[in-house]
């Protein structure tokens, strides 16, 4: 299919029923990426700040509204994520739950909370696909990217997930400090029999915003990795796929056919729906703004609210009339907003392509965090297998 | 009229806009640099075929991940030559467009392979030598991966 057929699909649908549902276990997370999209890491001031993570339900109340909300929406597929959705004791039992909902769990986490013991248990609830981010080929750099020591635990995750029968797809997160090391990212992949890879580009929404100057990739990287994507991946049969849209306009898609190209599913007949911890919805993972709550309002309601036809309709003055306005849509628009505070703003990808010198003077319009020296965050043994993995 | 509206090809026909060659005779837009004829996905066939699957979800799903009852899980295990679309064509740029215009199965990459290369569990057993030997793997995992390496 196209991107032009694909806008034909990208409507929202006349009733209210949608394939998938994201939640977020728990907002806490024990590693500190400086990208990371989680909107709650939005600093005061910022476009998205204020988003209020207090009250998350207790296992009996987060079970009954994965219940209510999967009969109400008649998803089928459930993704579990958060914040590190491991930190939560009873993240197994939510997991399994899950499972008894729908057709189709996936998983992603941080992978320093995967025992032998956890991955069993999650290859006996049934999960279809575990997401493991690796930043670089090295535990070095992985782990400075990561602000954590975890890449061995993160290599020690994989391992353990495969042997239990659980297929694991890698992250990547393509930035400027580490886009050079994404040959030895599917090296490592290959070599351990993960056939899986999701390439995001960074889109900085959340706390990220503050880190574009140094992070942000340019799209002369992005495609220098999508050549590599073609080649390895083929070469290796290594499925790589795209979650953050990457616009036409700045890379011509169609020469990387091995590569499955995504593009912003926000008002589709397929939305990336999330729920928190408190059941508030919201449009996908990296949007700030609420589109209910399923404690509150049916999914009828909720789902027939404005936000998804305006935030479609949305895109950048400088995308309209381009034949790929409905699809492309100007890439993500929620990371427009998170950097400028408008919908309609060019998201940093697009801006920086359009004007270069914006890089070196980004700290003008959006505060630009130094990067302290400090000691990398050591995850907690006490919180992995021993404790979630025990059935 | 937005001339924008319409496809390159049309104003290419029309001689609205320059052509540009992609080298082997395909041609794009001058203002828009996606043919729109080309399908972004891959014909790997395990997608559902509903267009759902088709649609990216932000940052976190594999679109191959279907939820229809038909359709198999995660792209996991597909071998190289299933998406495979036709010839290629970026022969400008690849490196290795020698062997591989059809998604076939070549194994060869950065050049340590070749004429007569090894199969695919050999040639992956050696890369996985290689990262033991390199130290990046953490040592109780190369333990239990080395007997794999040995294959």
């Amino acid at each position: 299919m196209s991107v032009l057929e694909h806008s034909e699909l990208a409507s929202v649908g006349d009733d209210c029923q949608i394939p998938r549902l994201d939640f977020e276990l728990t907002p806490g997370c024990d590693h500190k990426c400086a990208h990371c999209y989680n909107v709650w890491t939005a600093d005061e001031g910022d476009p998205q700040a204020g988003y209020d993570t207090g009250g998350q339900l207790r296992t009996p109340e987060f079970k009954a509204m994965m219940t209510d909300i999967v009969a109400q929406t008649g998803a089928r597929h459930i993704t579990i994520t958060g914040g590190e959705p491991l930190l939560r004791k009873d993240a197994l039992e939510i997991i399994e739950h899950a499972g008894a909902c729908v057709d189709v769990v996936t998983l992603i986490t941080n992978g320093s909370h995967v025992d032998a013991q956890a991955a069993a248990r999650l290859g006996r609830a049934g999960v279809r696909q575990v997401q493991l981010t690796l930043l670089a080929g090295d535990r070095d750099d992985h782990d400075r990217l990561k602000g954590a020591v975890c890449f061995d635990d993160t290599i020690r995750a994989a391992v353990n997930l495969t042997e239990a029968g659980v297929p694991v797809q890698v992250c990547f997160v393509a930035m400027a400090e580490n886009w050079h090391q994404f040959e030895r990212v599917m090296e490592l992949c290959y070599a351990l029999g993960i056939r899986g890879l999701s390439y995001n580009r960074m889109s900085p929404t959340g706390g990220a915003i503050h880190h574009i100057a140094r992070l942000m990739p340019t799209v002369e990287q992005i495609e220098a990795n999508l050549e590599t994507a073609e080649r390895l991946g083929r070469a290796w049969g290594i499925q790589v796929s795209t979650a953050m849209p990457i616009p036409p306009c700045l890379i011509r898609i169609e020469r990387y056919r091995w590569v499955r190209f995504g593009f912003c599913s926000t008002g589709s007949s397929s939305p990336n729906i999330v729920i928190d911890g408190k059941g508030n919805v919201r449009s996908c993972n990296l949007a700030s703004g609420l589109m209910g709550n399923v404690l509150e309002q049916p999914w009828s309601e909720i789902y027939a609210g404005r936000y998804q036809r305006d935030f479609k309709r949305n895109v950048p003055e400088m995308c309209r009339g381009c034949s790929y306005e409905t699809s492309c849509q100007g890439g993500c628009k929620e990371s427009g907003f998170a950097t400028f505070g408008d919908h309609a703003h060019p998201e940093p990808l697009l801006w920086l392509a359009q004007n270069p010198d914006w890089k070196d003077a980004v700290g003008e319009t959006v505060d630009q965090s130094i990067v302290p020296l400090r000691r990398l965050t050591r995850p907690s043994r006490r919180a992995q297998g021993a404790s979630i993995g025990e059935a | 009229m937005d001339l924008k509206r319409l496809p390159p090809s049309l104003l290419i026909a029309l001689g609205l806009a320059a052509c540009e060659s992609d080298g082997d005779g395909a041609t794009v837009g001058a203002c828009l640099n996606v043919d729109p004829t080309v399908t972004t996905g891959s014909s790997s066939g395990t997608s559902s075929g509903s267009g759902t699957t088709e649609v990216g979800p932000c940052l976190d799903v594999d679109p191959s991940i279907t939820t229809g009852g038909t359709t198999i899980g995660p792209c996991l295990d597909v071998p190289p030559g299933t998406t495979s679309t036709g010839a290629d064509t970026d022969t400008d740029t690849d490196t290795d467009t020698d062997t591989d215009t059809d998604g076939d199965t070549d194994t060869s990459t950065g050049g340590d392979a070749g004429a007569g290369a090894p199969s695919e569990s050999s040639h992956r057993s050696a890369v996985l030598g290689r990262l033991l030997d390199a130290g990046i793997l953490p040592s109780d995992v190369a333990a239990r991966l080395s007997g794999e390496a040995d294959d």
